[in-house]
């Protein structure tokens, strides 16, 4: 009752605080919001009024294929292609003028004609636009329907030569043996596409096949930042108690230390859980409102929710070792946002570890806890994984929790 | 009467510095019991001690029997805490400080309602309950202060300087609430301050506190019958061993001294002009203050010393506290 008592009170004071409330609340949003636009804008547009421009380097200039290929791309109504040569796309490309292009190589309708296998690639700067997405899955279909259409003619003239052998009386378009052909057709040309797109990403050199976007991104890592955010709060909210002297009254009154500390504790939980919820309500719902991406919460919300709680505990624990160790106005401000905003950064939260991709940087970030809840949290979301997968990062955040509050509360000073 | 409070031989150290030097006293229940003494003389860590918020270095206290340091839940529930700084929360109105510092005692409902209606009335501060403390004038804010000392009904009640930094006007209010909480309702008050107006005013007993010693432990009337009759204070342009014998030698005077101490260096310590412009000033302790006053003009006058100033001291706990220390309070 009384650790609700001074949780209670301890929340009328957060929320009376504007500062605070911008802070943790408003600036997540901001941020998602602003990278989500500003990112997918970067790389490419994904709105629907705009078509996506593609350059395309024909190097079967004259092929009956790839004009037809060309023609297919035009018309799925959301590609606009622009015809170049190689030279000047590369450098156009080195240049990131152009953000992606289309290359159709030499032979490419002889070799369809003969029933060789080919590849067109889609040379891009990295795989996590959704334009890249639709440019390959629209490529891909052209392609595929261009053959398909092919087999089903190729098809019609094999019977047509078969007819015109036979006497004129006999001259029968079976209509079920003309649909038996078209369907092994049709069957073999998915199981063996004879035309594959392939996606290149030149710097990494990294096929993805993942439909990624931005606002998958920049969730858990603003999440989880904002999250470890929080436990300034508490401890500023700790020093302002002692600084106002409502601490004196409070080891004054017949309080034990265990409901002392969780009151002052809880609160940061709280807050922690209403950011999540604020952020993940506006990221799937308000998003897509918004016409933008929306967040797409994965196949497990529990292991969410497990997540979330870990982080919340995680974040409340930091809280107390930042009020023990952090003595000076200074210290509790400046100083300690500076740390935990660097903590952020190098546990991946701003920009991905695997972009990032320096060994010792992906070393400093296994001891930090940002980098596990944050991996969690893209395990769950973007790759669908459930509970057992993010098992081992839950349990190493427990681990920082427990560390964190065992030496916050040796070192607390109740005086 | 049976003691509510006993203090034994109570240490507080800092580090090699000792605040408080071995304090007992006990208190009795219903009496208002003042704790005198000058800036950094250790009251507030003796206070602090005592309603548990550090532990003594050594010693230790009982409240109603219940030793603090073993029952510390138990004993804090009956104090009640005033602390000298201001110790509330800015930002919420003066009714959501009273009603959690009601909650933290383990009072709710109907009963922390009620309460924190009549602590409100006890400081006069119902009709603006709703502001927030930010808002409040300074001595309104120490009102508060002491409203959230109350709401849980506390037996015993620490009020570290309640009045300083007050206007005249609420401090007269805070005054009249400690006299009325001790009558009406039997409070048992410890009232700590430097100024001995309120001490004399408000306490039937005092324990004067120096540089972190009792020195000095009784009701007002006998602390000053200890002295006499009062002290007069002549400043003269020059005074020697000579004069001081002939000035202890007057009737009604009991003994005459140069006054050395009171020039301290503490510059909080605000020491009358005089003291620093005159070359001496001789303290003469006298069993009647008018009677020896006629005396020693006399003498002055006989022997063509000029009287550069005069200050009659009626006995007060200031003189007590002058005569015990060689020192001045405050003021
Ligand atoms: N936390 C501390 N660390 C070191 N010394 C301290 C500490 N708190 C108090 N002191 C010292 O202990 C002595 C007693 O201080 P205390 O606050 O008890 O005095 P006080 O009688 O209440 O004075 P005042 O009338 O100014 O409030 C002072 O010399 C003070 O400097
Ligand atoms: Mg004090």
């Amino acid at each position: 009752m009384k650790i609700l008592s001074i949780a209670w009170k301890d929340l009328k004071i957060f929320f009376k605080e504007p500062g605070y409330l911008i802070y943790l609340i408003v600036l997540p949003l901001v941020f998602i919001l602003l990278f989500t636009t500003l990112f997918s804008a970067s790389i490419g547009s994904t709105s629907d009024t705009n078509k996506i421009s593609l350059v395309v380097v024909n190097l079967d200039s004259g092929g009956e294929q790839a004009e037809q290929l060309l023609k297919g791309l035009e018309a799925t109504g959301t590609i606009q292609v622009i015809p170049s040569t190689l030279e000047k796309t590369q450098s156009d490309f080195r240049d990131t003028r152009i953000t992606q292009y289309l290359t159709i190589p030499e032979n490419f309708s002889q070799n369809i004609a003969v029933g060789k296998k080919v590849e067109v690639t889609l040379t891009a700067l990295d795989t996590f636009s959704m334009s890249v997405q639709t440019l390959r899955m629209s490529t891909y279909g052209v392609v595929n329907d261009m053959l398909l259409e092919r087999s089903i003619l190729q098809s019609l003239e094999q019977f047509a030569a078969m007819q015109s052998a036979l006497p004129s009386e006999n001259r029968l378009y079976d209509p079920e043996m003309l649909t038996a052909q078209a369907k092994s057709q049709f069957i073999s040309s998915k199981e063996r596409p004879l035309v594959d797109v392939k996606v290149e990403v030149p710097q990494t050199s990294k096929t993805s096949e993942e439909d990624f976007s931005m606002v998958q991104f920049s969730v858990p890592g603003f999440t989880v930042l904002f999250a470890f955010l929080v436990s300034q709060a508490t401890a500023r909210s700790i020093y302002d108690e002692k600084k106002n002297g409502s601490f004196r009254r409070l080891m004054a009154a017949p309080l034990s230390k265990l409901q002392l500390l969780g009151g002052k504790l809880l609160p940061n939980f709280l807050v922690v859980i209403f950011q999540i919820l604020v952020i993940f309500f506006t990221s799937t719902v308000l998003l897509s409102w918004l016409g933008m991406d929306r967040l797409s919460l994965g196949q497990s919300p529990l292991t969410l929710a497990a997540i979330s709680i870990m982080l919340a505990l995680c974040s409340t624990s930091l809280g107390i070792l930042i009020a023990a160790i952090a003595k000076t106005e200074a210290q509790i401000g400046g100083v300690s946002a500076l740390f935990l905003w660097l903590m952020g950064f190098l546990g991946g939260t701003m920009v991905p570890l695997d972009v990032m991709s320096s060994p010792m940087l992906n070393t400093i970030s296994k001891f930090i806890p940002h980098s596990y809840a944050v991996g969690a949290y893209k395990d769950v979301l973007t790759l669908g994984a459930g509970f057992n997968t993010v098992l081992p990062a839950l349990g190493v955040l427990l681990g920082f929790s427990v560390l964190f509050f065992a030496i916050g509360l040796w070192r607390f000073d109740f005086d | 009467m049976p003691h509510i409070l006993e203090v034994e031989n109570m240490v507080k150290k800092y580090g090699e510095f000792e605040a408080v030097k071995g304090v007992s006293f006990d208190v009795e229940e219903g009496e208002v019991f003042g704790l005198l003494g000058p800036n950094g003389a250790g009251k507030t860590t003796t206070i602090s001690m005592i309603t548990g918020l550090f532990p003594p270095t050594s010693g230790t206290a009982r409240i109603d029997g219940h030793d603090i340091l073993k029952e510390p839940l138990l004993v804090k529930q009956m104090n009640g805490l005033v602390p000298q700084d201001l110790a509330l929360y800015p930002t919420l109105s003066a009714r959501a400080n009273l009603q959690f510092f009601g909650r933290v005692y383990g009072l709710s409902g109907k009963k922390l309602k009620e309460n924190v209606e009549d602590v409100l009335r006890v400081v006069s501060l119902t009709e603006r309950a709703d502001q927030t403390i930010e808002k409040y004038s300074g001595g309104m804010k120490r009102r508060v202060n002491i409203a959230a000392g109350l709401v849980h009904q506390p037996r015993l009640l620490f009020l570290d300087e309640p009045t300083v930094g007050v206007d005249p006007q609420s401090r007269n209010h805070i005054f009249e609430s400690v006299q009325r909480l001790n009558r009406e309702r039997g409070m048992t008050i410890i009232y700590t301050s430097h100024y001995m107006e309120e001490v004399e005013l408000l306490c039937n007993r005092v324990a004067i506190i120096d540089q972190g010693k009792l020195i000095a432990l009784d009701t007002i009337k006998n602390l000053v019958a200890m002295l006499g009759g009062g002290v007069l204070r002549i400043g003269v342009r020059h005074a020697d061993d000579h004069l001081l014998a002939a000035l202890s030698q007057l009737p009604s005077v009991k003994n005459a001294s140069l006054l050395q101490s009171v020039a301290q260096p503490n510059p909080e310590v605000q020491t009358p002009d005089l003291l620093h412009t005159l070359p001496a000033v001789i303290k003469i302790e006298t069993q009647n203050s008018q009677q020896a006053l006629i005396h020693v003009i006399n003498y002055l006058e006989d022997q063509n010393i000029a009287l550069l100033s005069l200050d009659i001291l009626e006995n007060n706990l200031e003189s007590v506290f002058l005569h015990l220390t060689g020192k001045q309070l405050r003021e």
